[in-house]
C-alpha cells in the first residue's frame, strides 16, 4: 500500500478524521451514481431522490474535508505532509488559506469541494424542472467526483502524515504565490473549470434520457456563462499577477498553464453563441452538445497538462507519470462515452441545418464558432508542439510568445471584427438594401480612426503575421477594427434606445435601462464585445512598450548640470527618475530591500515608488517586487533588478507600458456585460412595476455610479498598492543581489549593440533553467548576460549595412546557437515545417469547408423560406387575436 | 422476541411480507420543519459549544472549526434523508412525474416564438429589415406560434395526471404504429428522396408518424371507454411502464411536430400510407370506436388523397400548401371522431 494512500490511517486526529471523511465521501459517491442511474432507468422517484440527497451529502463531506485541511493549516499541524510542504508558522493567515490550493493534493481537494457546492446548487435549482433526467445529471457529476476522489484517496491524499517525527516547522509556500492576486486567481480558474462540469452533466443526461429538446439548454446556458466569466476572471487575474510578480513588464506569455485556461474559454464562448442559434432555430443540437463535451474535456485536459508534467511551465505542479496515466484513461473514457452517446442519439439529433442568408446573425455566429474552435485547436497544437515534436522525432523545440502572436493576433482581430459585424445583422436574414445604412457609421468610424492614426509614423510599422514573409501594419489594422466594433455597438445602443423611446415614450436614460433589461442577453453580450475590443486596445499598446536598464552607483546625488541628469538621476520615456535611498525591512517571513525612487514628469514630482527584492526565509531564490505608477495612458513600471548593500549601487529596469490599463478596463466591461446577461427575469420583474420620479431615478443612478466607482477604485487601489517599507533599516544591511562580479547588474550588462542583435536576443531563449522561458533580451539573470555577450561578439566585424548582410549575420548566429545547444529548443519560434504547415492547412481547409458547406445550407434555407412564403398558411382569427394579446406582454 | 424460523406446515397461510410502502407508512411521519429544525438546532448547539470552549474569541481556526461542524451536521442530515427517501411514504409517483413534460416544452416553444416575432419587429424598427422581409418572417413565426398554441390547448383539455399518463401511453402506441407504417413507407421515401432531394425524404417518416397519431389515439381511447378489460389493461400498463412511455412518446411527438414545418407532396403521400398502417395495427378496437375512427379516416383519407392529386409532383411549394390544408381537414375529421366517441 503506498505511503500516500488514504487507506493507511495515521496518528493526527485531523488527518484521521479527514481520511475517514474522504473514504465516506467515496462510498456516498458510489451509491449516488448507482441510485441516480437506476432511478432514471427504472423511473423510480425514490431512488432519484436518494441520489439527490447523496449529492448533497457528498457536498457536505467535501466541505468537511476542506474545513479539516484548512484547520490543519491554521493550527500548524505539520504532522500532515501537505501542510508541512506548503506552509510555515510565519505565513499570514490569507496565505495559509492560499496554501490549501497552492499544492497539487490540496488543489484536487479544492476541485472536489467547489464541484460539490456547484453541483448542489445546480441540482437544487433544476431538480423539479428536469425530473426525467436529474438522476443522470447527478450520476454524471458524481462520476467526475469519483475520479478526483480516487486520485485523492489512492494517490494524492492531502491528509497523509509523516511516519516518523514531523518537522517543527513547514517549508512554506512558494514565494511567487505569496501575492494577493494568488489568493483569488487560482480559485477563480478552478471555478471556471468546475462550472464546465455542470453543462456537461446536463448534456450527457439529455443524451442518456433521450430528452433532446431545448429544455436542457436553458439550464446549461447560465452555468456555461458562469464558466466563461470565471475563466475570464481567472485568466485576467493570472495576467495581473504575472505583471506584478514576475517583473518582466508583461501580463501574458502564452505559458502552457495560461493556455490551459484559455482553451476551454474559446469553446465555452463558442457555445454561448451557438446556443442562441439552437434556441432561435432548433438546429445545431449535435454541435452544441459537442461543444459542451469539448469544453468539459478541455478543462480536464488543462488540469492534466498542469498536473502531469507533460509540458514545461512556470507554474505547473511538476512531473507525475502515475497521475498522467490516470488522467489519460479518464479523458479517453470521457470522449468514448460522450461521443458514443451522441452517435447513439444521432438519428434524433440531426436536423438538416439551413440558413436563409449569409447576411444573417445566425451565419455570423457559425463563422464565429468556427474561428473560436480554430483558436482552441491552434493554441492546443502550439502548446503541445514541443511535446509532440519530442515524441515523434526526438527533437526538442520551444514555442515562444512570438509564434503564438503571429497567428493569434490576426485571428483575434477577425473575432473582434465579427463582434462588430454580427450586431448589425438580423436573425435569419438582413435585407440587402439596408446593409449600407447599417454599416455606414461603423465603417466611416474605422476609416477616420485609421486615417488619423496613419499620420503618426509608428502606427505604420509592419509586423509579421502567420509567417515572417507576410507583413502588415498591424497596429493600424487593430485600431481600425476596434473603431469599427465600438462604433457598431454604439450604433446598436443608440438605435435600440431610439426604438424603445418611441415604444414607451420615456426619456433616453429610462429607455436605455429598459432596453438593456428587456434584452439582457443581447445587450449584455454587446457590452462583453465592447470589453473585448477595449482589451485589444490594451494589447495594441504592447507594440510601443519601451524598456531601459540603468545602473546608479550612489543614491541621492544631485544632478551634475543642475537639471535632471547625472548623479542619481536617469531618464526613460519622458520621465525623470531620482534614486533616493536603499531601505531594508524584515519580518518573520521575509527580508525586503526597497529602493526609494521619485518619478518626475515635466519637472513635477508625480510619485515616489519602492521597487524591491524580497528574500523569504524558506526560499533561496529572491523575488522581484515591482513598483507600478499607473497613468491613464500608460504605466510606469519600475523593477529593482540588482543592488549592492554596501555601496548602495542599484540597477533598475524601467518599462513604459502604453495603453495597458485598457486591458483591465476591458475586463471590467466584460464582467459588467456578463452580469447583465446573468440578471434573472425575476429580478427584472420585481424592479419593473415600481414607478419612480425623475429625481429618484437620478439618485439611484448616482448611487449606482458611486458604488461602482468606489468598488472599482478600491480594487484598483488594492491592486496597485505598493508594499511600502514600514521601517527604515540600516542601509547596506543586506548582501548584494542580481549583481555581476564587477558590480554591474546582470540585466544591464551586454545590451544589444545593433538592431540585428536586438532581434536575435528576442529570438533566443534563456536556458539557465531558473527563468520563465524568457528571451535573453529580457531575462535579468547572469546566464542571459553571458548569452548576450556571445551574440554581440559574433556580430562584431560582420557587414550589417545591407539587408542581405543583416540577414546573413542573423542566420549565422542562429545556426551557431542551434549547433551549440544541439537543438532548436534555444529558439523562440520553431522552424520545423510542421509548426506552420498544420495550422495553415487547418485554417485554409476550415475556411473552404465553411464556405462550401455554408453555401449548401444557405441554398437549402432559401428554398424552405421560398416554400413557406409562397404558400402562407391561413391564420385562425381567434388564435390570431390571442396571439396578439400574448405578444402585448412580451417586451 | 421475533422468530425468523420458517413455518413447515404447508397449509399454514403465512401473512404476506409487508411492502416497503407499508413499512414506511407505519413509521411516524416527520414533518419537514421538525427535521430541519433539529439540524439547525444541532448546528447552533455545536457552535455554542465551540464558542464557549474558545472563550468566544473568534479566530480563523475557530471559524473553520464552526464551518466543519456545520458540514458534519449537514452530512448526517443528508445521509439520513438519503436513506429515508428510498422509502418515503409521502412521495407520490404521480405528482413526481406530473411536473414538466410536454406542456412545459410547448410553453417554452411558444415563448421563444413570441420573442422571435418581437425580435423581427425590433430589427425592422432598427433598420435591419425591410417591411416586406419582416412581414414574411413574422407571418412564418405567427403560423408556428399558433400551431404551438393549438397544441397547448389540446394539452389543457386533457388535464390531470392520469389523463397525462393515459395520453402518453397512447402516444407510445401511436409511435409504434407509425414506425410500422414508416417501414412500409420506406420504399416511397427512398423514391421521394431520389426525386425531390434529401429534405423532403427526411420530412416524410416524421410526417407519417404525425398523421398516424390522431387516429390511433382515438381508437385506443375509445377501446378503453367501452371495454372494461381494455381499461384494466390500460391501468396495468400505465402503472408499469408509464414513465418510459411518457419519455419516448414525447420524443416521438416532438420529432413529428418538428418536421411538420416543411411538408411536401411526398410527405403527404407517405402520410396517407402511414395512416393505413396505423389502422391495421388497431384492428381489434371496439366496434363503436372503430366506426368513429373510420369516419375520421375516411374524411382524412379523402382530404389527403385530394391533396396528393392536386399537388404537382415536382412542385414542392404547391405540395406544402396542399399538405397544410390536408392537415386542417384531417384535424376537423378527428374532432368529429372524438364527438362520436363521446356519444358511444
Amino acid at each position: 500500500m503506498p505511503a500516500d494512500s488514504a487507506l493507511s490511517l495515521n496518528s493526527s486526529p485531523v488527518a484521521t478524521v479527514g481520511t475517514i471523511t474522504l473514504l465516506a465521501a467515496y462510498l456516498v459517491a458510489a451509491w449516488t451514481v448507482a441510485a441516480g442511474i437506476a432511478g432514471n432507468v427504472r423511473k423510480s422517484p425514490r431512488l432519484i431522490l436518494s441520489s439527490v440527497y447523496g449529492l448533497y451529502a457528498f457536498a457536505a463531506l467535501a466541505a468537511l474535508a476542506s474545513a479539516l485541511i484548512v484547520y490543519a493549516f491554521m493550527t500548524h499541524d505539520f504532522s500532515i505532509k501537505y501542510v508541512a510542504a506548503t506552509s510555515d508558522i510565519s505565513m499570514p493567515v490569507w496565505y495559509k488559506l492560499t496554501a490549501f490550493w497552492g499544492g497539487l493534493d490540496g488543489s484536487l481537494l479544492f476541485w472536489v469541494f467547489v464541484l460539490g457546492v456547484f453541483a448542489a446548487i445546480a441540482v437544487r435549482a433544476n431538480q423539479r424542472r428536469h425530473r426525467d433526467m436529474i438522476g443522470f445529471v447527478v450520476a454524471t457529476i458524481m462520476i467526475v467526483q469519483l475520479f478526483f476522489l480516487s486520485l485523492l484517496i489512492f494517490h494524492k491524499n492531502p491528509f497523509s502524515t509523516y511516519l516518523t517525527n514531523p518537522p517543527v516547522d513547514g517549508q512554506g509556500l512558494n514565494p511567487l504565490l505569496q501575492n494577493y492576486w494568488m489568493v483569488i486567481h487560482p480559485p477563480s480558474l478552478y471555478i471556471g473549470f468546475v462550472a464546465a462540469t455542470i453543462p456537461f452533466a446536463f448534456g450527457i443526461a439529455a443524451l442518456a434520457s433521450g430528452r433532446l429538446d431545448n429544455s436542457w439548454l436553458a439550464s446549461v446556458r447560465v452555468w456555461m456563462m458562469i464558466c466563461f466569466f470565471f475563466l475570464s476572471f481567472g485568466l485576467i487575474l493570472g495576467g495581473r499577477w504575472a505583471y506584478e510578480e514576475l517583473g518582466w513588464g508583461g501580463y501574458w506569455a502564452w505559458d502552457p498553464v495560461e493556455n490551459a485556461g484559455l482553451i476551454p474559454w474559446f469553446t465555452s464562448t463558442a457555445f454561448l453563441h451557438s446556443a442562441l442559434v439552437q434556441e432561435q432555430r432548433g438546429t445545431m443540437k449535435v454541435w452544441n452538445l459537442s461543444l459542451v463535451i469539448l469544453t468539459f474535456f478541455l478543462t480536464i485536459f488543462g488540469t492534466f497538462m498542469t498536473r502531469s508534467g507533460v509540458v514545461q511551465s512556470v507554474h505547473a505542479f511538476g512531473e507525475d507519470s502515475v497521475l498522467a496515466l490516470q488522467f489519460i484513461v479518464f479523458m479517453a473514457l470521457i470522449l468514448i462515452v460522450s461521443f458514443g452517446l451522441v452517435l447513439f442519439r444521432a438519428h434524433r439529433l440531426s436536423k438538416a441545418l439551413e440558413f436563409e442568408s449569409f447576411l444573417s446573425r445566425d451565419f455570423a455566429f457559425l463563422v464565429n464558432n468556427w474561428i473560436l474552435l480554430a483558436c482552441a485547436g491552434f493554441v492546443t497544437f502550439a502548446t503541445m508542439f514541443p511535446t509532440i515534436s519530442e515524441a515523434v522525432d526526438g527533437s526538442r523545440v520551444s514555442v515562444g510568445p512570438g509564434f503564438f502572436n503571429k497567428w493569434m493576433t490576426p485571428i483575434g482581430l477577425v473575432l473582434v471584427a465579427l463582434g462588430g459585424v454580427a450586431p448589425l445583422l438580423a436573425w435569419r436574414k438582413t435585407t440587402r438594401e439596408r446593409l449600407y445604412n447599417q454599416f455606414l457609421f461603423p465603417v466611416a468610424a474605422a476609416a477616420v480612426v485609421m486615417g488619423g492614426a496613419a499620420l503618426w509614423p509608428p502606427t505604420r510599422v509592419l509586423t509579421p503575421i502567420f509567417a515572417d514573409s507576410i507583413n502588415l501594419p498591424m497596429v493600424l489594422v487593430t485600431l481600425g477594427v476596434i473603431a469599427f466594433a465600438v462604433a457598431s455597438i454604439a450604433q446598436e445602443f443608440w438605435r435600440g434606445t431610439a426604438v424603445r423611446r418611441r415604444q414607451t415614450a420615456s426619456d433616453p436614460l429610462t429607455s436605455l435601462i429598459g432596453l438593456v433589461l428587456s434584452k439582457r442577453r443581447k445587450y449584455g453580450g454587446y457590452v462583453v464585445h465592447l470589453g473585448v475590443a477595449v482589451m485589444f486596445l490594451g494589447f495594441a499598446g504592447k507594440a510601443y512598450e519601451r524598456m531601459r536598464d540603468r545602473t546608479i552607483e550612489r543614491p541621492n546625488v544631485a544632478a551634475t548640470d543642475g537639471k535632471h541628469s547625472g548623479g542619481s538621476w536617469f531618464e526613460v520615456g519622458g520621465y525623470d527618475f531620482f534614486y533616493e535611498k536603499l531601505i531594508t525591512d524584515s519580518n518573520d517571513n521575509r527580508t525586503a530591500v526597497f529602493a526609494q525612487v521619485s518619478i518626475y514628469k515635466d519637472g513635477e514630482l508625480i510619485s515616489t515608488e519602492f521597487p524591491a527584492k524580497f528574500s523569504y526565509m524558506r526560499s533561496e531564490q529572491p523575488t522581484t517586487e515591482v513598483a507600478i505608477h499607473p497613468r491613464v495612458t500608460e504605466d510606469v513600471y519600475l523593477v529593482l533588478t540588482g543592488y549592492d548593500g554596501e555601496s548602495e549601487l542599484a540597477n533598475f529596469r524601467v518599462y513604459i507600458n502604453p495603453l495597458i490599463n485598457f486591458v483591465w478596463l476591458g475586463f471590467l466591461l466584460l464582467s459588467l456585460g456578463t452580469f447583465i446577461c446573468l440578471i434573472p427575469q425575476r429580478l427584472v420583474d420585481a424592479l419593473a412595476p415600481r414607478r419612480r420620479t425623475k429625481l429618484g431615478r437620478a439618485a439611484e443612478l448616482a448611487v449606482a455610479l458611486l458604488v461602482g466607482g468606489a468598488v472599482t477604485l478600491g480594487l484598483a487601489q488594492q491592486a496597485l498598492a505598493d508594499d511600502a517599507p514600514v521601517r527604515v533599516a540600516q542601509a547596506g544591511g543586506e548582501h548584494a543581489t542580481g549583481m555581476g562580479v564587477d558590480g554591474t547588474g546582470y540585466a544591464h550588462r551586454e545590451r544589444p549593440e545593433s538592431e540585428v542583435a536586438t532581434k536575435l536576443m528576442k529570438e533566443l531563449v534563456c536556458l539557465c533553467g531558473g527563468c520563465k522561458r524568457e528571451d535573453i533580451y529580457s531575462c535579468k539573470c547572469g546566464y542571459a548576460a553571458g548569452e548576450r555577450q556571445k551574440v554581440n561578439e559574433m556580430l562584431r566585424g560582420k557587414d550589417l549595412s545591407t539587408e542581405a548582410g543583416r540577414q546573413q549575420a542573423y542566420d549565422e548566429v542562429i545556426r551557431a546557437f542551434v549547433a551549440n545547444y544541439g537543438g532548436e529548443h534555444v529558439l523562440n519560434t520553431p522552424t520545423n515545417s510542421m509548426s506552420w504547415l498544420l495550422p495553415s492547412l487547418a485554417a485554409i481547409g476550415g475556411l473552404g469547408l465553411l464556405l462550401g458547406v455554408g453555401l449548401r445550407w444557405v441554398r437549402r434555407g432559401q428554398a424552405t423560406l421560398g416554400q413557406l412564403s409562397a404558400a402562407p398558411a391561413e391564420i385562425d382569427p381567434e388564435y390570431g387575436d390571442r396571439l396578439d394579446d400574448e405578444l402585448r406582454d412580451v417586451d | 422476541m421475533t422468530s425468523y424460523a420458517m413455518s413447515t406446515d404447508p397449509n399454514e397461510t403465512s401473512p404476506a411480507p409487508p411492502s416497503r410502502e407499508d413499512v414506511a407508512a407505519a413509521a411516524p411521519p416527520w414533518p419537514t420543519w421538525v427535521r430541519r429544525g433539529a439540524a439547525v438546532g444541532a448546528i447552533a448547539v455545536g457552535w455554542g459549544f465551540i464558542g464557549w470552549h474558545n472563550f468566544f474569541h473568534l479566530t480563523p481556526s475557530v471559524v473553520i472549526l464552526a464551518v466543519g461542524w456545520g458540514a458534519s451536521v449537514s452530512t448526517l442530515y443528508f445521509l439520513w434523508r438519503l436513506g429515508s427517501s428510498t422509502a418515503d411514504p409521502q412521495l407520490s409517483e404521480e405528482d413526481w412525474w406530473a411536473t414538466g413534460g410536454r406542456r412545459e416544452e410547448l410553453e417554452r416553444d411558444k415563448r421563444a416564438l413570441l420573442k422571435n416575432i418581437r425580435e423581427i419587429e425590433f430589427d425592422l424598427q432598427t433598420g435591419k429589415l425591410s417591411q416586406v422581409d419582416a412581414d414574411a418572417m413574422i407571418q412564418v413565426a405567427r403560423v408556428r406560434a399558433i400551431e404551438v398554441m393549438k397544441a397547448l390547448d389540446v394539452e389543457e383539455a386533457g388535464g390531470g395526471a392520469r389523463a397525462e399518463i393515459e395520453r402518453e401511453l397512447r402516444l407510445r402506441l401511436e409511435v409504434e404504429a407509425a414506425r410500422a407504417a414508416g417501414k412500409k413507407a420506406k420504399g416511397v421515401v427512398a423514391k421521394a428522396s431520389k426525386k425531390r432531394g434529401k429534405g423532403a425524404a427526411k420530412a416524410a417518416p416524421a410526417a407519417a408518424e404525425d398523421r398516424a397519431a390522431p387516429r390511433s389515439a382515438t381508437a385506443i381511447n375509445a377501446q378503453a371507454a367501452v371495454d372494461p378489460d381494455a381499461a384494466e389493461e390500460l391501468d396495468a400498463a400505465t402503472s408499469e411502464g408509464a414513465p418510459d412511455v411518457a419519455a419516448e412518446a414525447r420524443d416521438g411527438a416532438a420529432e413529428a411536430r418538428g418536421s411538420e414545418a416543411s411538408p411536401s407532396a411526398a410527405a403527404v403521400e407517405v402520410a396517407s400510407q402511414a395512416g393505413e398502417g396505423a389502422d391495421a395495427a388497431e384492428g381489434d378496437a371496439a366496434d363503436a370506436a372503430n366506426r368513429a375512427a373510420e369516419t375520421a379516416a375516411a374524411a382524412e383519407g379523402a382530404a389527403v388523397d385530394d391533396a396528393t392529386e392536386e399537388a404537382a409532383p415536382d412542385d414542392e411549394a404547391a405540395g406544402a400548401a396542399t399538405a397544410t390544408s390536408a392537415v386542417d381537414t384531417a384535424s376537423s375529421a378527428n374532432e368529429g371522431a372524438k364527438r362520436s366517441e363521446v356519444s358511444v
